[in-house]
């Protein structure tokens, strides 16, 4: 299954981040792909396509999203979109793969 | 002399004088070019299908490519657009983004002004005319400790072709709604300036805008063998499906 989340603020950039969820054999719920996309700038874009390598594989629910996300926002140097919309969408991740996780397992 | 030619090319030029000119070896350059045959461009971050109208430009024969800039979609109208690229060291440009944006948007301001439009930057990278509707959009790449401003400048541009090849309905908004909601937000420098506006004024007014506001003389020169070599090999890139579907 598939949970987007995007935040878009007036007279700011677009950032959605949409992430593909499977279960594994052991019934973790695993992080199968992600996609970065929307209208924002970035200096280091290539730091992005790595962010989505690093993460693919991952137990979903144990990632730190807004943590991840902070992180990213500024190894990438992400311009266009502000400080508290990136925390914002980290959130938003957060609490949309702990609702598709539930406990750990897709609900 | 304007370049005219098909969007991968036009692309591809743009960054090859980008890494070039972070490796010392292009100087700094305004370029003045048209999108020929008219063209969509898409950011670099965008998903293609949220962007862009996929069946109406398919059914228009109207060409799509992925830019190595950030930022929204663009149309590109062959007979009412004319595309700048600015190619700077960074070092060059204020470290605040807006304000990098700002100072090279200055020219694009001062080319609508020069022809009577009343024009203001709007943050981030937009130009608009006094009641706010757009003409000019810009986005950045930054590569090598280089920066490319690219933009365009619709001085006459088919404001209902843009908005149906930009027109991606949006949960609960039909395709027209969406196509009347840009077609209030975006205009023309002819609009704008109440008068029509030639190719030939609109390059007029962005070599003098330009000129202007980065306080520089600008000689005219042609491509550099080297420039034109890494455009070749870039070509194929932004010809590619693969690069084109990067984020479906």
């Amino acid at each position: 299954m598939r949970v987007c989340s995007l935040v878009k603020r007036p007279s700011e950039k677009v950032i959605k981040i949409c992430i593909d969820l499977s279960v594994s054999r052991e019934g973790r719920c695993v992080v199968e792909g992600v996609q970065v996309t929307g209208d924002f700038f970035a200096e280091r874009p290539e730091r992005i396509d790595r962010f989505i390598e690093s993460v693919r594989g991952a137990d979903a629910a144990g990632v730190d999203w807004v943590r991840l996300i902070r992180e990213l926002a500024a190894d990438s140097r992400i311009y266009g979109v502000s400080d508290s919309s990136l925390e914002e969408l980290g959130a938003s991740v957060s609490k949309a793969v702990r609702k598709a996780c539930g406990g750990g397992t897709l609900a | 002399m304007i370049d005219e030619g098909p969007p991968h090319y036009q692309m591809a030029v743009d960054e090859a004088i980008l890494l070039l000119r972070g490796a010392g070896v292009s100087p700094d350059t305004l370029r003045l070019y048209v999108f020929n045959p008219s063209s969509v461009t898409i950011g670099y971050f965008q998903s293609l299908r949220e962007s862009v109208n996929l069946s109406y430009v398919k059914e228009a024969g109207i060409p799509v490519v992925r830019r190595v800039s950030g930022g929204g979609s663009v149309y590109h109208d062959s007979c009412g657009e004319v595309t700048y690229a600015v190619i700077l060291p960074a070092g060059d440009l204020p470290s605040d983004y807006v304000e990098s944006f700002k100072l090279i948007c200055e020219g694009v301001v001062r080319a609508a002004r020069k022809l009577g439009c009343n024009a203001r930057f709007a943050p981030l990278n937009d130009v608009v005319s006094a009641d706010g509707r757009k003409f000019s959009g810009s986005a950045q790449a930054r590569r090598l400790g280089a920066v490319l401003q690219h933009g365009t400048f619709m001085y006459a541009t088919d404001v209902e072709t843009l908005a149906r090849c930009l027109s991606v309905p949006k949960g609960k908004y039909s395709e027209s709604d969406v196509v009347n909601a840009i077609m209030r937000r975006v205009t023309t420098v002819s609009a704008c300036a109440g008068r029509p506006v030639s190719r030939g004024e609109a390059i007029q007014a962005l070599r003098e805008g330009f000129a202007e506001a980065l306080d520089a003389e600008l000689v005219e020169g042609r491509y550099l063998p080297a420039e034109l070599e890494l455009a070749k090999s870039l070509a194929w890139k932004y010809r590619s499906g693969e690069w084109l579907e990067l984020r479906p």
